[in-house]
């Protein structure tokens, strides 16, 4: 393919180093090679597409790549959410009303946001069981373990911080029962407290501004950075390899993945759509902060830690179950270092078979929490 | 690990085929943005209607209140509307921004005109521009009377 020197590439890359713009693209699952940003962009590129690469659009690293597509969307959706929502205890519910009723495809808007949500932390929690059970968390991809489970923390707090926004009857009492969940840990605990700036209800008129804040603005770009950071390490590491995996070459393979890529976006576009028409998230009324609503649990992926609550309520003391939580927690961040220094000592099976008890009762637990709640 | 060439995979299909692939592909992209587009627009543009019947219509006031040949300037939010007695029957509604560059006007009396007091541009009773740089009439208002009391459509 001969191109004209003069063109528009050309013309940018005299005055800009758009290998580097690229190569910060990459890290967000666009292309993963490694390019060599003193080369200009089609050097640099035909220089990477002559190194065979894992097709990744494809199970089970597709993943990651639904993972960069989700945020993307939720970014979009949300900005154009705050175009209309107005964060006050007076204002927030009305104006959620606004965008749902006269907003021409508002509702649409928000089910997606919403819905967009829940499919990434259901996607992330299935990518880490994925890296925990074929290991990428050992030498050398430790960091791609810390910074995915890290970034699934995040999403956690975006989830948490972006349900209370509408203050309906559910959003408002579920945030409780979360925040209940939160108040138990120790010192991560207090923190979070100090930051919603709750009273006695842990949700006052505070906690809203600033939750808005931390979903909007804060948690977004440590979403966005902790994707960057776990993508730089995947691509200076390489992506694992499975024995039946096909290593492709040449100029199309870049052309390849993107139209794997546009497949994905229909499929998840389709799946998002489908769940946002056929299951849409209730618009309930305001809620009252002075009648509980019985029968409203915390967030589905925090069952499992509420029902812990529950079950050791009787038995042992709320900080004792609470440390238990944060022991818990730590480890999962902190597992690729525990294994390793476990590994000296030669018992290889002790980390997987503790996780996966714990995983065990994490499932059951969420099933208790959820009779419970 | 095999290795697989994707261009050598590509050279197999023939160039129709592949022309054909690549113009539906693109098409489907294309359609597929454009509905994207679409909704993003239509959900930025502010909703046309406020929400009850109640908000879009905007009591003034008794009709008695105002004679003829008189004018009222009713404020309602950030929009000023101009209500006009005419005769005896009719009522005008107009805009009471001018449409060069958004100063509000003042109804002068004798004249029976809406001056314009940023570039001397003046508007009849009816919006239309006498004088002046306006480039459009006033946007114009439905006004009713009922019961005695005047009713402003917004």
């Amino acid at each position: 393919m001969s191109r004209d020197k003069s063109g528009i590439l050309d013309w940018f890359s005299r005055r800009l180093n758009l290998t580097e713009i690229f190569s910060l693209l990459t890290s967000y699952g666009l292309f993963y090679a490694e390019l060599d940003t003193r080369k200009p962009l089609r050097e640099a590129l035909d220089e990477a597409l002559e190194r065979p690469v894992v097709s990744y659009g494809r199970w089970p690293r597709v993943l990651g790549l639904i993972v960069v597509v989700l945020i993307a969307l939720e970014i979009l959706t949300g900005a154009l959410l705050s175009l209309y929502f107005l964060p006050t205890p007076q204002t927030a519910h009305a104006s959620l009303g606004t965008i749902l009723r006269d907003v021409d495809f508002g509702w649409f808007v928000h089910q997606i946001h919403f819905w967009g949500a829940q499919l990434l932390i259901a996607v992330l929690i299935v990518r880490i069981v994925r890296f925990f059970i074929q290991g990428v968390y050992r030498k050398p991809r430790e960091l791609v373990w810390v910074f995915a489970a890290l970034l699934l923390l995040v999403c956690f707090h975006l989830d948490m911080t972006g349900r209370v926004l509408p203050l309906t009857e559910t959003a408002f009492w579920s945030s409780v029962r979360a925040l209940e969940v939160v108040n138990a840990v120790p010192v991560y605990g207090s923190f979070m407290f100090f930051l919603a700036g709750g009273g006695e209800m842990f949700v006052s008129d505070l906690t809203l501004l600033r939750f808005y804040i931390l979903h909007a603005a804060i948690l977004p770009v440590l979403a966005v950075t902790l994707i960057y950071l776990h993508f730089s390490t995947i691509r200076r590491i390489g992506l694992t390899e499975a024995s039946g995996d096909r290593k492709r070459v040449g100029r199309a393979a870049l052309r390849n993945h993107l139209v794997n890529l546009a497949i994905i976006l229909t499929l998840l576009f389709a799946l998002l759509v489908t769940l946002a028409v056929l299951t849409p998230l209730p618009f309930q009324r305001e809620a009252d902060p002075y009648a509980t609503v019985p029968g409203v649990g915390p967030p589905w992926y925090l069952l499992a830690p509420f029902g812990f609550l529950e079950i050791t309520a009787g038995i042992v003391p709320q900080w004792l179950a609470g440390l238990l939580l944060f022991v818990v927690f730590s480890a999962f961040l902190a597992l690729p270092f525990l294994e390793r220094s476990r590994e000296d000592r030669g018992r290889r099976w002790a980390v997987p078979v503790i996780a996966g008890l714990v995983v065990l009762a994490w499932f059951l637990l969420t099933i208790y929490g959820a009779r419970v709640a | 690990m095999p290795e697989e060439s994707v261009d050598k995979q590509l050279e197999e299909i023939s160039p129709r085929r592949r022309k054909l692939l690549k113009w539906l592909t693109g098409g489907f992209l294309s359609l597929w943005g454009l509905g994207f587009a679409w909704v993003v627009a239509a959900f930025v543009k502010p909703p046309r209607s406020p929400r009850s019947l109640a908000e879009r219509v905007l009591k003034i006031g008794p009709v008695d209140s105002l004679s003829v040949g008189q004018a009222q300037l009713v404020r309602h939010g950030r929009e000023p509307i101009f209500v006009i007695r005419t005769d005896e029957e009719t009522l005008v509604g107009l805009a009471g921004v001018c449409s060069h560059l958004h100063c509000v006007l003042n109804w002068d009396d004798e004249q029976q005109v809406l001056d314009c007091p940023c570039h001397e541009g003046a508007f009849d009773v009816n919006g239309n521009v006498l004088k002046g740089p306006p480039p459009r009439p006033l946007k114009r208002f439905r006004v009713e009377t009922r019961l005695g009391q005047i009713y402003v459509h917004l």
